[in-house]
Formats: C-alpha cells, structure tokens, sequence
C-alpha cells in the first residue's frame, strides 16, 4: 500500500476518502473536460506526495485517454487507409451506421467503384466471418435494375468491405425538388414504390430479406431510375460487430413492429417500405420520436395518422396501398413485394386497386391483441351504448298497435352492427343515423381538458381507440358525427363516431356491477324491463402496471 | 457524475408516482453509458450474436417490470439500480444463450446485495486501454501489444479491475461504485489507489505502452 501519514488534507473530503484518490478524480475530472493537466502541476502542488502522484497520475491520464479516444465517432477507424487492397480510395461519399461509404478505383480494372467498409468484424470468430463471407456473396449474386449492383465482397488488412456499382443520384433521405402538387406527388411516390417493390419481390425470389430498407437506402439515380442499396447489410453488419453501430436509431424508425422480437419475413421489408413512401410522400416520418426509447414505444404501440389526414388531396387509393402496406400484423400486409408492386401499378395506370381498406372490427380485433385493457375497456363501452341505442330504437319503433315486425327487424339489424358494421349496406347507416341526434346532446358536453387516460402523460401515447375506430374508410359506420378536421389526436375524433352519446367517457370504475349505463343517454322513457347492462365486461386487467396510474380494477 | 435539478426532479417522480415517463427520462440519461457498460460486459461468445442495442432495449423493459423494486429502495440512485438491472440481465441472456455452458459463470445476481458477480472483461479493459488501433495516436499499438495487455489485465485481481472500469470507463463516482459494490465508501476510495498503482506497474512492464503515452 502506498497510503502513508504524509497525505495532503483537503479541505473538501466529507468522508475517509483516501486524498490521492481526490487528486486522481480531480485530475480526471479535468482530462474529461478537454483540458491536459499535467503530472508537474500536480507534483508542486501537493510534494508531500509527489512519488505517489508521479505513478498514479500518468496512469490516470493514460487511462482517460483512452476513454477520450474511444468517445471519437467509430467512424474514425477506416479513413486513414487511402487503398485497400486494390482499390484506392478517392473521397468519401456517405456515412451511416452500417459502414462509410467511399469513391474508389479499382486498379486493376480502372473503374470507379463504391467500396462500403463494414464495421470492424470479430477477427477472433471464425465461423461468424465464414457465414458473412457466404451471405455477403449470396447478396451480390443479386441481379436486377433496381438494385445497386454488388461487384463482390473483399476483406484487406483486416477489413471487411463490399465493392459495389457506382451511383450518380442521392438517396431519398436527401432534400431535394418534390413535386409540390398532391397528385403529381403521389403518382412520383408510387413511381418509386413500384420499383422498390419490384426490387424487393427480386430479392425475395433468392430469398434474401434487405431489413433495412429505409429512405436513405433508396437512392435515386440521375436517370430517374430508382435503386435499392445495403440489402440485407443489416444483418451481415449485426452479426459482424462486437460493438453498436450507431445504425439502430436510422433502422429503428423503419423497423417493423414483429421485428422486435422475432426476425421478420418478406412482409417486414414491405412494411419498412410503407413507412418509407409515407414518409416521402408527406415530408414527415411516420414515426417522428427523436428520443429513442419513446421511438421504441412508437415501433411497438402506435399507428401513425392516415396521410390523407395530413394531406387530404392525397388519392385514397394511394392511401389504401401505403396503409395495408404498413399494417402492423404481418397477416394484413401484402403478401409479396410483387402484390405490392402490382397494386401501385394499377393505381398508376387508373386501375382499380386491390386492396381493400379496413374495417373497424378489424382495428378492434388488432386493438385487442395489443391492448387488451383499453381495448376491451372501449368494447364495453360500444356495447353499452348499442344496447341503450337498441332499445331506444325499440321505443320508438314499436308502433303503438304492437305490431312485432318492426321491433324484430331492428334486432336482426343491431345484431348486424355489432358482428361486421363494414357489411351493412350504406342504407341501413343511414338510417340508424337518422335516428340518432334524438340520442345525442343528452350528455354533458364534452370537455376538452377531460383526456381519455391514453392521452396522459405517462400512458401509452396511442391508446386503442384510434385503431379501433379507425382512421376513417368508405363502409361502415365511420363518417357520422365524424369531425373530419379534428386533428387526429383530438378525442373528439371518436368521440362523436357511432351511436354512442357525446360524453365524458367511462372510467373503468364506472362499470362495476349493477352500473346502468349512465353515460348513454338517457331515453326520455327507459322501458325498466331493459335488460341490465352487461355486469363487469372487463376481465381485471392484465398486464403489470405500477404506479397511481394503473387502471382500477372494477 | 452530479445530476441536473431536471433529473433529480424526474428520480422524485418516478420514485414516488411509479411515473413512467419520468422512467424514459432517466433512462435516456443513462442510455449511452448504459451501452458501455453492456458492451464491456457482454460475453464475447455472445457479442457476434448480440448488440448491445438489444440488451439495453431488454433493460428497459425489466425496468418497467421491476419499478416497484426501485421505489422500495429510497437509498440507490437510479444510475446503480438501472446498472444492477443491466447485470442482472447479462446473466440472463448468457444463460439463455450458452445454457449450460454458462453455468460455472452465471451466477445468480442479488440486488439487494449491490455486489453483481458481474465484471468487465479483462479483455474488455484492455482494449479500451488500448484505445482505437487504427487511430494515429495508437498506430503503435499493435496486436502483440495488446495481447501482453490483455495477458497482464487478466493477472489483476478482478476487483482492482472491476474499480479501474467503474471509475474510468463507467465514470461513476466513488460513491456509486461503493454503493454499486455494496462496500464502504473509504474501501472503495483506498482499493482504488491501489489498482491504480498496481496497474502502473503492469504497464511499465509492456514495451513502448506508457513512452507512447508520455509523448504526446
């Protein structure tokens, strides 16, 4: 032990600290500033303990600067070489977190190359480097317009980089000149779907899976020719790295929400590719959460606005495409990239599309999966209010000779609603419509501070019922007391939607057993031989949740 | 490591509300550090298979989980629980993924006992000593350099190592690391001078490490 009496006191230390300990954290303290104390300093100002301090202190600082080294980008590993192997390195054209991406001339060839370096591989694991070499080589067997040509896969000194087909364009995450009119905009983003599409359905033959398809991995060439670039990088570069890239934050965002778990399909590539032409479409990510945590929240929760909310001159077709595209189950997508393709085709040429919109039971159900608390907390709340909505609808058709038909139609009609409103002819709509302002207005007004609980702070942003009721569609009873320039986030957009009453929505222990369903509205003759609302619709939830804001269990 | 009046205001909220929001604060905070730290402890037979992406996004969510745990602990800052939860998870996933293999190392991790059984590789301080190969200040370290590195670090006692990581590479404080090693802050002090100096001596005895260091 090199502790001795002659330690200087510092008048600073509140515990039994040992002083050369102080000094060192001082030291490194400063070092992690930029600054560059030195050892002499150090050693005038406290000689009572210079020996101690001349071994200590460069040993501190040898260790900090290896820590200041490390804080430098990764990046910072590659561009030193100026040549690797036979490829002499020009300039650099692109960073990401898969790798730098230069302009090279390949010797012995005399052309120009892209060489993208890929992080630093595991030197030591030998059947990690044979499996990248394998699919590295898979990869570039990958032949078709719409996809950057992969010359080969080569490693030098060390490093592992692809040779690939030089291009003369930028990638899409670039600005650049839109079309500023809707439609023009749409028929460029479908365009450019198309061939990205056409690309993947290509790739997907070999059965090789980009998993990283994002704006910036789609490079539009001068010749208005759209590539794809980095198929399946992703996952070569994963298995390759001890360390973080830096790529996950870009990947994330674009990241299909089953790929969180498992490894995805075809149908994550389509969704990755659906958020990518929704973002070009309307200038903003799907997923705009800077904050990667809350961006993981996003990835796994939330179902981002329609475009035409955002931008209603937006065809529906094109609509209709991008959101099957990026449903998120993997079952409600296209199934191929060629399916996807197909349809922006016909949607190009004015044809009519394939893809159907989708129906709120299947919002619901998908809801459900997610969410089952909130989601079958909203459920009662809908079959509370059909069933004040069907009987309401009994008083007033029961004529007053009794005649039992009409009564026996609207239950057949109710029924309907409940299993498949999106099959229900437009008429019947309608005609339920009628009679529902009668319903309404009974309630209390709704009040904007009264957030449903998934609008606070702290509850899962995207709460179910934007999915369960949906954005908005052609069928079904979507559309009536719709408040179509409510922004999206606005409660009121589901608030006023179906036959049930503007209220204050139930809070889960509104609904305790015996509960009449206050918050429909209450007919102005309640027949008391009603049926009693259906007891505790709601299985105590579920999930774990901490914290005062857990949702009362009934 | 003294935290911003925002930060200890969100450590308040989610101690006292559970309040989840406060949770993706702090850990954003902590995301980065947090990456290192599972990076100099991820198992290198995982590393291939494993970013540390991926564990710090499965701390996340055990934080979520274990909340409660937290908020019974009045005593432990959340940069220690949220790395007492990290190591705890490192032996999940190396027991997931090497089953048996890691049985003589996996052991259970207590986090009451602040101790986490849990330390950074010898080979992962040695590369971070070593810094970046291929940066110019480093040119000179070669791959032989950092072998003997590597050889000398593994021959510390693994507490000394464990000190010199947390206090450089982790930049906790030495209060964090006393509570973080459930020792007694002086300990902690004292043990640290030690492996500095003893360090000191395993680097003078490798060629050409510390003269790099002393010129520039």
């Amino acid at each position: 032990m090199e502790t001795n009496s002659t330690r200087p006191r510092t008048s600073h230390d509140p515990t039994d600290r040992d002083p050369l300990d102080l000094i060192a954290e001082e030291f490194a303290a400063r070092c992690r500033l930029g600054e560059k104390p030195t050892v002499e300093e150090y050693l005038e100002r406290y000689p009572e303990c210079a020996e101690e301090l001349r071994v200590l202190l460069p040993t501190v600082g040898f260790l900090e600067r290896g820590r200041s080294e490390r804080a430098r980008p990764k990046s910072g590993e590659f561009p030193a070489f100026g040549r690797l192997g036979e490829f002499r390195i020009l300039r650099e054209v692109g960073r990401g977190g898969m790798g730098i991406v230069y302009e090279a001339v390949q010797e012995s060839l005399g052309r120009r190359v892209a060489v993208k370096v890929l992080p630093r591989p595991l030197a030591s694991d030998e059947r990690a480097r044979e499996r990248f070499l394998r699919e590295a080589r898979a990869i570039a067997r990958l032949e078709h317009p719409n996809i950057v040509t992969i010359h080969g896969v080569s490693e030098a000194d060390g490093v592992h980089f692809y040779v690939m087909e030089l291009i003369d364009g930028l990638g899409l995450d670039q600005p650049r000149v839109h079309p500023k009119d809707p439609g023009e905009r749409s028929k460029w983003v479908a365009d450019l779907g198309c061939q990205a599409a056409e690309a993947l359905a290509a790739a997907h033959r070999e059965g090789i899976l980009h998993r990283d398809v994002k704006p910036a991995n789609l490079i539009l060439g001068k010749d208005g020719k759209l590539r794809l670039a980095d198929f399946g990088l992703a996952k070569l570069a994963d298995d390759l790295t001890l360390t973080e890239t830096g790529g996950m934050p870009g990947t994330l965002r674009y990241l299909a929400p089953e790929c969180l778990d498992a490894d995805g399909d075809e149908r994550s590539d389509l969704y990755s590719l659906g958020l990518t032409l929704y973002e070009v479409l309307l200038g903003r990510p799907a997923f705009g959460e800077s904050n990667r945590i809350r961006l993981l929240e996003q990835v796994r929760e939330a179902v981002p606005p329609a475009p035409r909310s955002i931008v209603p001159e937006i065809p529906r077709d094109l609509e209709t495409i991008l959101l099957k595209a990026m449903a998120r189950e993997p079952e409600k997508r296209y199934a191929t990239a060629e399916d996807l393709a197909d349809d922006l085709r016909r949607f190009l040429e004015d044809r009519p599309i394939r893809a159907r919109r989708v129906g709120p039971i299947d919002r619901l159900r998908s809801a459900i999966r997610r969410n089952p608390v909130v989601a079958l907390l909203s459920t009662a709340v809908v079959l509370l209010a059909y069933t004040a909505i069907y009987f309401f609808g009994l008083y007033l058709a029961a004529p007053p000779d009794g005649r039992p038909g009409a009564a026996d139609r609207k239950t057949a009609k109710a029924a309907g609603k409940e299993q498949g409103p999106e099959e229900a002819p437009p008429d019947d709509d309608r005609k339920e419509d009628d009679r529902r302002p009668e319903g309404r207005g009974d309630g209390p007004p709704f009040r904007k501070g009264d957030g449903p609980p998934w609008n606070r702070r702290g509850f899962g942003r995207e709460g179910m019922p934007k999915e369960a009721f949906g954005v908005e569609g052609p069928r079904g009873p979507r559309g009536r007391g719709f408040d179509g320039d409510a922004p999206f986030d606005d409660p009121r957009r589901f608030e006023g939607r179906g036959p049930f009453p503007r209220g204050p929505r139930p809070e889960p222990g509104d609904l305790g057993p015996g509960d009449e369903p206050r918050h429909a509205p209450p007919p102005r003759d309640f027949r008391p031989e009603a049926p009693p609302a259906p007891r505790r619709p709601l299985p105590p939830p579920e999930f774990e949740r901490v914290g005062p804001r857990a949702p009362a269990s009934p | 490591m003294s935290e911003s009046p925002d930060l200890e205001a969100e450590e308040r909220r989610l101690r006292e509300q559970g309040d989840r929001a406060a949770l993706a604060a702090l850990f954003s905070d902590q995301e980065a550090r947090l990456r290192r730290w599972v990076e100099a402890r991820l198992d290198t037979r995982l590393a291939a298979r494993l970013s540390a992406s991926d564990v710090v996004q499965e701390i996340y969510l055990d934080a979520e989980k274990r909340l409660d745990h937290f908020r019974d602990r009045p005593e432990m800052p959340f940069r220690i629980w949220i790395r007492l939860l990290a190591d705890q998870r490192l032996v999940d996933v190396r027991r997931l993924h090497l089953g048996a293999q890691a049985r003589d190392a996996g052991r259970e991790v207590s986090l009451d006992r602040g101790r986490a059984g849990l330390s950074a590789s010898a080979a992962g301080l040695a590369e971070r000593l070593a810094g970046d190969f291929t940066s110019p200040s480093r040119a000179a370290i070669r791959r032989e350099t950092l072998d003997l590195l590597v050889e000398a670090i593994e021959s510390m006692d693994p507490m000394d190592r464990e000190v010199l990581t947390l206090r450089h590479f982790d930049e906790l404080t030495n209060d964090d690391v006393a509570h973080y090693l459930g020792i007694p802050k002086g300990t902690a002090s004292k043990r640290y001078v030690r492996a500095l100096g003893r360090l000191r001596e395993i680097l003078e005895r490798i060629p050409g490490l510390m003269a790099n260091d002393d010129d520039d």
